[in-house]
């Protein structure tokens, strides 16, 4: 089920008003309900998936109570393990199978011994790393002691499966999600407000933004061998919109359909475009992820400790590690290897942490010199966003080489131009939205909050319209792929 | 909770009243708007892709063409039955007619289709046609709402300043030539580049109870109904899987009082397709000058039916 489908508008307030009206004088029965909304909500994509979230659930809670019951390091070691083999071994043979067997194949027929394998139809089950890595983070924080393990199953399977993030995140942390199950909830008229709010900027990310976006990034990376640089520049820059609306969009339904339920999840970007470098945009881009990753995978390495080749490796592998997971395709590999790249400079002169601040804090725009390089980081994660979106590593070079030739300097044209330059205005009234609003939570927090209630309403009601009015194609959220 | 549930129940009422003011109004000024249907031409063509790519108007100068890719007869009827309502020059009406327009197309439902048709149709539709098209794929048609919306100002202008608004169909060169992949797929049984082969030979009730619609209409406005099968490839002709011969049986069996004249297999030279189903521009200048200088009874007694 979409978040913007009529499937959604239709399911929300019916799992709302059971959730407030008929399960309200219990905890459980809300936490039931969570349970059963959110398995009709994936089983709306393939039934058959359940089991493995299902799965999922059994083994990780059960290995959480076992773990409980003993201090014996090296059995609460093999109990972790467990966890790790079975929740990685489920995404890799889902997600990678395929991707290694055709490399085996590739590398045994490079060195003169073809080999003959079957590659299997697998159909990747939605959400797979998202509630794979979620699940695993409660595991990893019991073993460590920073969570307790819950010995209430269905707040435990509430906590796995929570239909607004079960799919494409934000990838909780137990620590902060799971005691939300266990509390009792209270409505709050200003958080609902809040989260319709969130809801609303989240659609208009998505149907406005990115839908649009995605039609002229399509027609652009799909015959890129006709276009010029420039042309094929401007199809990065509309993937940049594509992909960020679409992912910011969706995380902001999710938080804004959450704090509809009384639950806050973790915030998952934060105008990322706004970055004044490289090292401040991976503090802001996909921010759930990036601190799981940090946190399990790059301080248990080391992380920025030690000699200049632990931080050299440590980087490398983190962002290796991050690419590989958005999918089985050396073009995501590639694109972590080129974000390792522009951060390891950053990282080695000990700039990586210049800019935690909010950009022009306090001011209306910013200098000429944050302007230029919020610019040069932006035009840095387009071409990095072109390896992301290409069909193949050679596709995208064949790109690169187009927009570093003088065809770069001649003007874009591509199908459908004059409704291309419409939606880069939309994407500069976007822009400005954001940019008024980089301080907040999201874009539209405070916007117009304090002032004129009928004032604040028009808007609402303009950018109602404006998603009914504006909206593209309907395309299905990236992340769910991943 | 209560001031919660009442504010976001007064914020969409809000919205859903300023969205039916908004359709409204164009429904109501499109209502009151003529297709565009010049006074000496007195045939109308009407079908899908095959018709509109078939018959050039500027050449077959006493016809216009408001056939429409993918088009149903259900939207074909809506067509008509507004050139009758408002009295427009029409006496003779060119029915596409051939084996993917009565078998099941999927054409009606798909909602790409009904989302592109439904900000043009709907001026022409009333309460029971809007019935019809909601009950086929309510979700779609909501969709098209945004599409309403967002014309608005536009379609406003036209209607006011007395320009076309109709967007239903218009004839439609084509230059493309996917010929040579086009056979490959046709040797395949495969589907065309721009044309699904029928899955089965199911009638589609929907589509035999428009096409009756029509003739229905045509009966009582004195329209002459002419069902035309235009040009094909005779590689698709002989496929078993497109199903001339379930199509001529059907012919045959329902509609043997209403004229019917099978241009399928039209001679044409080399390079007069664009594919095995459509003619290209050259293609459709040769029949629409064919048509142009031949009557229709001529054309009955050389492409009738073999067995007629």
């Amino acid at each position: 089920m979409l978040f913007n489908s009529i499937d959604f508008a239709i399911f929300l307030p019916i799992v709302f008003v059971l959730y407030w009206f008929s399960a309200k004088k219990d905890m459980r029965y809300q936490n039931i309900l969570i349970v059963l909304a959110s398995y009709f909500f994936y089983g709306m994509w393939d039934y058959r998936f359940l089991a493995l979230i299902i799965f999922s659930t059994l083994v990780d809670y059960t290995l959480g109570r076992q773990m409980a019951k003993t201090d014996v390091q090296s059995t609460r070691k093999i109990l972790l393990w467990t966890s790790i083999i079975v929740n990685l071994g489920f995404l890799g043979f889902f997600k990678y199978y395929n991707f290694f067997l055709d490399n085996f194949v590739d590398l045994f027929t490079f060195f003169g011994q073809p080999i003959s394998t079957r590659s299997l139809n697998i159909v990747l089950p939605v959400g797979i790393s998202f509630y794979t890595f979620q699940t695993l983070s409660y595991t990893i924080d019991v073993y460590r002691k920073n969570l307790d393990p819950t010995k209430d199953f269905i707040a435990f399977a509430a906590f796995v499966s929570f239909f607004p993030q079960l799919v494409a995140g934000p990838i909780e942390r137990a620590t902060n999600l799971l005691p939300q199950f266990r509390l009792e909830r209270v409505f709050e008229y200003n958080k609902a407000v809040d989260g319709l709010r969130q809801m609303l900027w989240g659609l208009f990310k998505k149907m406005v933004i990115a839908d649009n976006a995605a039609k002229f990034a399509n027609i652009i990376f799909d015959n890129s061998e006709a276009y010029s640089g420039s042309t094929l520049l401007l199809g990065g820059v509309f993937f940049a919109f594509q992909i960020y609306g679409d992912f910011s969009g969706y995380s902001d339904i999710a938080i804004g359909t959450s704090r509809l339920f009384g639950f806050d999840l973790m915030k998952n970007f934060a105008f990322p475009y706004f970055s004044r470098d490289i090292s401040e945009f991976w503090r802001r881009w996909h921010i759930s992820l990036s601190t799981w990753f940090r946190d399990y995978l790059y301080i248990p390495l080391g992380g920025s400790r030690g000699g200049i080749w632990m931080k050299v490796r440590n980087t490398f592998i983190i962002f290796l590690v991050s690419g590989f997971w958005h999918g089985a395709n050396w073009t995501f590999v590639v694109w972590g290897a080129l974000n390792a790249i522009y951060f390891l400079p950053l990282l080695l002169l000990n700039r990586n942490r210049n800019n935690l601040g909010t950009v022009a804090e306090g001011k209306y725009w910013p200098s000429f010199n944050e302007f230029l390089k919020i610019l040069s980081t932006f035009a840095l994660t387009v071409l990095a966003w072109i390896f992301f979106r290409a069909d193949s590593v050679s596709h995208a070079f064949g790109i690169m080489s187009e927009i570093f030739s003088l065809s770069l300097f001649k003007l874009p044209s591509f199908e459908d131009f004059n409704k291309g330059l419409f939606t880069l205005f939309l994407v500069a009234i976007f822009i400005l939205i954001e940019w008024r609003g980089r301080n907040n939570e999201y874009a539209i927090e405070k916007l117009l909050l304090y002032r004129n209630k009928r004032l604040r309403w028009t808007f609402y009601m303009l950018l109602a319209m404006m998603i009914l009015v504006f909206q593209g194609e309907q395309q299905e959220f990236i992340y769910f792929q991943f | 909770m209560k001031q919660f549930i009442a504010k976001v129940g007064r914020f969409i009422f809000f919205f859903v009243v300023l969205c039916f003011i908004v359709v409204g109004i164009n429904y109501v000024l499109l209502r009151s708007s003529n297709i565009d249907f010049a006074e000496n031409r007195n045939i109308l063509v009407l079908g899908d892709s095959n018709a509109q790519c078939a018959i050039n108007d500027s050449i077959f100068s006493t016809a216009t063409n408001l056939a429409l890719n993918a088009d149903s007869y259900f939207y074909s009827y809506l067509k008509i039955k507004r050139i009758v309502e408002t009295n427009q020059p029409v006496d003779t009406l060119l029915l596409s007619f051939a084996p993917h327009n009565i078998f099941k197309n999927g054409w009606i439902e798909d909602p790409k289709l009904v989302r592109s048709r439904f900000r043009n149709y709907f001026g022409l539709m009333n309460a029971e046609d809007l019935r019809f098209i909601v009950g086929n794929n309510p979700r779609a048609v909501l969709n098209s709402a945004g599409q309403i919306i967002r014309h608005f100002p536009a379609s406003t202008y036209q209607i006011l300043t007395g320009q076309n608004i109709f967007d239903i169909g218009s004839y439609l060169p084509i230059t493309r030539n996917t010929m040579n992949e086009d056979l490959l797929r046709l040797k395949k049984g495969q589907s065309l580049t721009f044309f699904e082969l029928p899955k089965d030979f199911t009638l589609s009730t929907k589509e035999i109870h428009y096409l009756e619609a029509i003739m229905e209409l045509c009966k009582n406005e004195n329209i002459k109904l002419y069902l035309i099968n235009l040009p094909k490839r005779e590689e698709l002709l002989s496929l078993d899987k497109y199903g001339v011969s379930e199509f001529e049986e059907i012919y045959r069996t329902r509609y043997e009082d209403v004229d019917f004249i099978d241009f399928s297999r039209f001679p044409l030279p080399d390079g007069s397709y664009a594919d095995p189903v459509h003619l290209n521009l050259k293609g459709a200048a040769l029949f629409s000058s064919y048509l142009r200088q031949n009557n229709f009874s001529t054309h009955m007694q050389n492409y009738a039916f073999e067995s007629d």
